[in-house]
């Protein structure tokens, strides 16, 4: 390990680090305090900016051809720190609360943002794997986080399960793949330049790893769980899974499709691209139909969070620059987009459960002005309305795909976002139009100013990006320089 | 030309009034609403002096040296994205002749429903916050000359009125503010989709590199079509596919028949000031948008096309009249006679010709100030009997007088009495229709008599016969409420009189839109006789 | 020794007796079972064209899909129990709280 390599894995030795240190912390002290939160977010603060650093730097593979330092591996691991930062702040009020053990949550989440980080620079598909475990690892535990709660626990298992049998077809696909082009490294494989094994093969390989990915990332119809586990987990926790392990597991997707070499596929590759299209129109059109007769906000999030996944696999189903450019837009927005509204439906939950139906947010501009806003602003850019970023980044999926002739694909997602504006203008009815229901307030009373320091953060976040979306095209799009 | 960004101070003012607003206690009503009043009428104001130093010669249309009060600015800068292509989003602003009649009536609505706002009684701070937002996106929609920046606006118009609608209206908000919203943002997003295949289509050359550009003038060229792009070359048949998207989103802010249904609704449902603002302007900006954006950048399609236009233009007249003779509810009646009076538009635009252009741009001007005069007048009664119910009144005539000759005044107005702005707008609209299309311009005047039925009629039902006993406590209209009304009336009249300020202002740039639109025409038919 | 092709049915076979016993199963520790076959599957797979390509990456993946399996089971496990401390039970349709 010479220099430059020990700098291009600095972020995740940072993040991976600061885990271990506060379980080492958390083993000698005992009584909960924001400690451990506060370290972490001094860790995902620091794995930033090196990764904003080496940015700037020359693209190089670090570790003889396992690791990627180039601007799209340190774009995504900026986001991931981002993610971490804001789930560790809406994290405090959370965990003081319901008295869970701070430490153990912070070095998983820790944890896990490593994994995101190997998979978002893996240039070997063995590094990607490694990632994808450590993240669903880590997210298998803090999902049954509550080990006193029945639903929390069933969360877990379910994601667990559903997680191990992804990873089984994952796993088989790059197998797959390893046999058919002789290599797991994604450098040498974009070398390769006659393909001499046949192709079947390794169209089936890619199918699995979509299939396997598919899971991860909630898409239809590998959905079912995400509405259970996301309702069941802690909120916080189901913030952090949909949006920076979305992120992740799109960045894995891109970083595979990208290094598959030229010719290697033949006509195989219109009918990945066919598979993919058709996972994402499906994705779109389902998740926002189902998200429609929803009647509690996690399981709505979580349907539209499927939906969400249906908008960046049309990035994927692209396969172009232009493509890859609008992933990494448009999951930089979603990551705020979703870690906000979690957030905020985590600051009214009440520790009974209740507080979670849509119900429980009639009138909330009048009892919580600052609340109501706050989720104005997230779901009309979740609803894809300018000027908030979460228009940008539809607008540059749908610009990808027409770009790579998907124009139908286009037209269904931009249906799709019609459908699902009315669901995100529903909770603004609720909030703004009506009155509220109880007499009592039927949500938590407590005030938290770092909650809302962090919605507040995400959200004004969402409209600078949607003024100035220059600030974050800017930092895409050095991919395939 | 002046020394300083008219256009960005006319569109950014309610921008600064939001932000002194949000500066203000809530419980302070006077003051917020002597904000919104102040703002609005400097509006008016910088308004005067664009008229004033408006110079009435120079043509726009497809000529980026003949746009006026010009700024242009780098908003949105993405180069080196590969296949992406560089693209460049500017803040580009300018106006000609076919959009400084709307940035004028622009102001004086803005201001007139303003005072209107008054009435207001709760949430006054969101509301006037809510309002400047309005204001400020309509400013924007008429002044931008870049589509992705016309789109923003176009789009930031759309959220605060539906909170206006969805919080301060009627029983019936909810439903009618979620249908607003739906339907626009149906019509948008397929706009949406129709600028990125433009986006695609049009690169032009800044620096010697190119640039994929949103701007609208250079759409509009086709020398600045890549070869074999969506939209390039005349006679493709996507060019179709795309006008129909855009026109689709324009139609459904008319409203265009069959898409009106949301106008109606919304109307009944939204205070009075949201509804001189709605039918005011916000219609204008579908007929607006098909002139400056739809002609503009598909000449050929709008001549094919310009046939079933007129249609749909007849329908909206009839229907509409229709419609508006059936109700029992005088705000609805206004909104169907607004769907009806939309259709004269489209049926001047349809024309193609001169004397039609020129109709169907004024008469969106009169439409503009008259039916604001009508939502006004309605709001002055509603303010005091609290219903709507033509049938309930009878006999106020004697009861409040000065409210009556008003109200006299503006529904003759509507009806296109001669000596008033609309006769004008609406003989011209004819005359230019007549020329290209005859049967259905016969067929359209069936919509005068039908105006002056049901406007009479109503006149007759609310102000002569015996007064109920129940509304021998009104007040005539108050001094508030005059300063509302009557500047409007004096405009009415004055434009009826003498048009010629108004005609002078648009008629060299509605001379160069017709003469780009038909030497467009015959190319889509020459290309389609060589595909034969 | 057998063809490369032998190998890859046994695999596949494997793998899909794995997959549908996850798919069928009711009892959480059998399905868990079920994956676990699953990984060794596809561990055959990578040995089997380790083998025959003479590459040793397949192996040494091998060996990191074995320890991931460990650590998978034991957080696993971990939740099993958890759920059987709540509920005392760990069949999969028993399993019904969280609904719409």
């Amino acid at each position: 390990m010479n220099n430059t390599d020990f700098i291009a894995a600095l972020p995740l030795i940072i993040l991976a680090g600061t885990g271990l240190l506060i379980l080492l912390w958390d083993a000698f002290e005992k009584t909960p305090s924001r400690a451990p939160l506060i370290l972490t977010m001094a860790g995902a603060i620091a794995a930033a900016i090196v990764a904003g650093i080496n940015m700037t730097g020359p693209a190089s593979v670090a570790f003889g051809g396992l690791l990627y330092d180039n601007a799209f591996s340190n774009f995504f691991t900026i986001i991931f720190s981002a993610a971490t930062i804001l789930t560790a702040l809406l994290a405090e009020r959370y965990l003081l609360e319901e008295e869970v053990l701070v430490g153990e949550f912070c070095a998983l989440i820790l944890f896990a943002a490593s994994g995101m980080v190997m998979m978002a620079s893996g240039a070997d598909m063995l590094v990607i794997f490694l990632g994808l475990e450590t993240m669903s690892i880590a997210f298998y535990v803090l999902a049954g986080l509550f080990r006193t709660k029945t639903e929390s626990n069933e969360a877990a298992l379910k994601y667990f399960l559903l997680g191990a049998f992804a990873t089984g077809f994952f796993l088989y696909g790059i197998a797959l793949i390893y046999g058919s082009l002789g290599t797991m490294n994604l450098v040498a494989m974009s070398n390769i330049h006659s393909v001499t094994t046949s192709g079947p093969m390794l169209l089936l390989g890619l199918i699995l790893l979509i299939v396997g990915f598919a899971f991860k990332v909630a898409a239809f119809p590998f959905h079912q769980w995400a509405p259970d586990v996301y309702e069941g987990a802690p909120t916080v926790v189901s913030g952090y899974m949909s949006t920076a392990g979305k992120a992740a597991a799109f960045s894995a997707i891109v970083l595979v499709f990208s290094s598959m070499p030229a010719g290697a596929l033949a006509g195989g590759a219109a009918k990945i691209q066919i598979v993919i299209a058709a996972l994402a129109a499906c994705s779109m059109l389902y998740g926002n139909i189902v998200a429609l007769s929803q009647t509690k906000i996690k399981r709505m999030l979580a349907y539209s969070s499927t939906a969400h996944a249906g908008y960046l696999l049309l990035g994927v189903a692209a396969l172009n620059a232009t493509g890859v450019a609008a992933i990494e837009i448009y999951a930089a927005v979603y990551l705020l987009m979703q870690i906000a509204a979690f957030g905020i439906v985590a600051l009214l939950e009440k520790e009974t459960g209740t507080g979670l139906n849509l119900d429980d947010y009639a009138g909330l501009a009048k009892r919580r002005p600052w609340a109501a806003f706050l989720l104005a602003i997230i779901m009309l850019s979740l609803a894809g309305i300018p000027p908030f970023a979460g228009f940008f980044g539809k607008y540059y999926l749908f610009l990808a795909a027409i770009n790579a002739g998907l124009t139908w694909l286009a037209i269904v997602g931009v249906v799709s976002s019609i459908i699902a504006s009315y669901f995100y203008l529903r909770i603004i009815v609720l909030m703004y139009f009506r009155e509220p229901l109880h007499a009592d307030d039927g949500i938590a009373v407590k005030e938290n100013n770092i909650s809302y320091i962090a919605i507040g953060l995400a959200s004004a976040a969402l409209v600078v990006l949607g003024l100035m979306p220059g600030l974050l095209t800017d930092a895409t799009g050095y991919f395939f320089k | 030309m002046l020394g300083f960004p008219i256009l960005s101070i006319l569109t950014l003012l309610p921008i600064a009034g939001m932000i002194i607003t949000a500066f203000v206690p809530k419980t302070n009503v006077k003051m917020i609403r002597g904000i919104t009043v102040g703002v609005t009428a400097l509006q008016v104001i910088f308004a005067i002096v664009l008229w004033a130093n408006f110079n009435g010669s120079m043509a726009g249309i497809n000529d980026p040296k003949g746009f006026q009060f010009v700024e242009k600015h780098e908003w949105i800068r993405i180069s080196g994205l590969g296949v992406f292509g560089n693209v460049a989003i500017d803040y580009f602003m300018g106006i000609d002749g076919l959009s400084v009649l709307m940035v004028l009536l622009t102001a004086l609505i803005s201001f007139v429903g303003a005072i209107a706002s008054f009435s207001i009684e709760k949430q006054h701070k969101g509301y006037f916050l809510m309002y400047l937002l309005l204001v400020t996106g309509m400013m924007g929609v008429f002044c931008a000359l870049d589509f992705f920046l016309f789109y923003v606006f176009w789009e930031l118009m759309l959220l605060p009125m539906y909170f206006l609608i969805g919080i301060w209206g009627g029983p019936r908000r909810e439903y009618a503010a979620i249908k607003f919203f739906i339907y626009t943002l149906f019509g948008s997003v397929f706009m949406l989709l129709v600028m990125i295949g433009l986006y695609f289509t049009t690169q032009v050359q800044i620096g010697g590199v190119s640039w994929h550009t949103f701007s609208i003038l250079d759409m509009m060229n086709p020398a600045n079509h890549v070869t074999g792009s969506i939209f390039a070359t005349i006679g493709n048949t996507w060019r179709y596919v795309g006008y129909l998207g855009l026109f689709l989103g324009f139609a459904i802010k008319i409203p265009m028949f069959p898409f009106h249904t949301w106008l109606p609704d919304a109307h009944v449902e939204a205070p009075t000031a949201i509804s001189v603002i709605l039918a005011g302007v916000l219609l204008k900006m579908g007929t607006y948008g098909i002139l400056r954006i739809c002609y503009g950048i598909f000449p050929e399609i709008a001549v094919a096309t310009s046939q079933y236009m007129v249609i749909f233009g007849v329908i909206n007249i009839v229907y509409g009249a229709f419609c508006a003779m059936a109700q029992k509810d005088l705000k609805k009646l206004i909104a169907y006679s607004s769907i009806s009076h939309m259709g004269y538009v489209m049926l001047g635009m349809a024309a193609l010709n001169s004397q039609g252009m020129m109709g169907a741009i004024f008469q969106m001007f009169n439409h503009g100030t008259i039916t604001a005069m009508l939502f006004l007048s309605v709001g002055v009664l509603y303010d005091r009997a609290h219903t709507r119910g033509l049938n309930e009144f009878g006999g106020l005539a004697n009861k409040m007088p000065k409210y009556f000759a008003l109200v006299v005044i503006c529904y003759f107005a509507s009806l296109g009495l001669p000596g008033m702005s609309g006769f004008i707008s609406e003989a011209f609209v004819f005359l230019g229709a007549f020329q290209t299309f005859q049967f259905w311009t016969i067929v359209s005047t069936l919509g005068i008599i039908l105006t002056a039925a049901y406007m009479l009629w109503a006149l007759q039902r609310m102000f002569l016969g015996t007064l109920p006993e129940r509304w021998n406590n009104l007040t005539d209209i108050n001094g508030r409420e005059l300063v509302a009304l009557v500047p409007l009336a004096a405009i009415v009249i004055f434009l009826g009189i003498y048009p010629a300020p108004i005609i002078n202002l648009m008629s060299t740039s509605v001379n160069q839109l017709v003469t780009f639109v038909n030497a467009a025409g015959p190319k889509v038919m020459q290309a389609a006789s060589i595909v034969r | 020794m057998s063809s490369l092709s032998n190998y890859l049915i046994v695999s596949a076979i494997l793998f899909m007796i794995g997959a549908s016993g996850v798919m069928f199963r009711k009892n959480v520790i059998v399905i868990f079972m079920c994956v676990e076959l699953m990984l060794n599957a596809v561990n055959l797979t990578l040995i089997a064209f380790s083998q025959f390509m003479g590459d040793q990456s397949g192996q040494i993946l091998v060996f990191f899909v074995m320890t991931v399996a460990a650590a998978e089971a034991a957080v696993g496990l971990a939740i099993v129990i958890s759920v059987y401390r709540n509920k005392e039970t760990v069949e999969i349709d028993k399993l019904n709280l969280l609904k719409g």
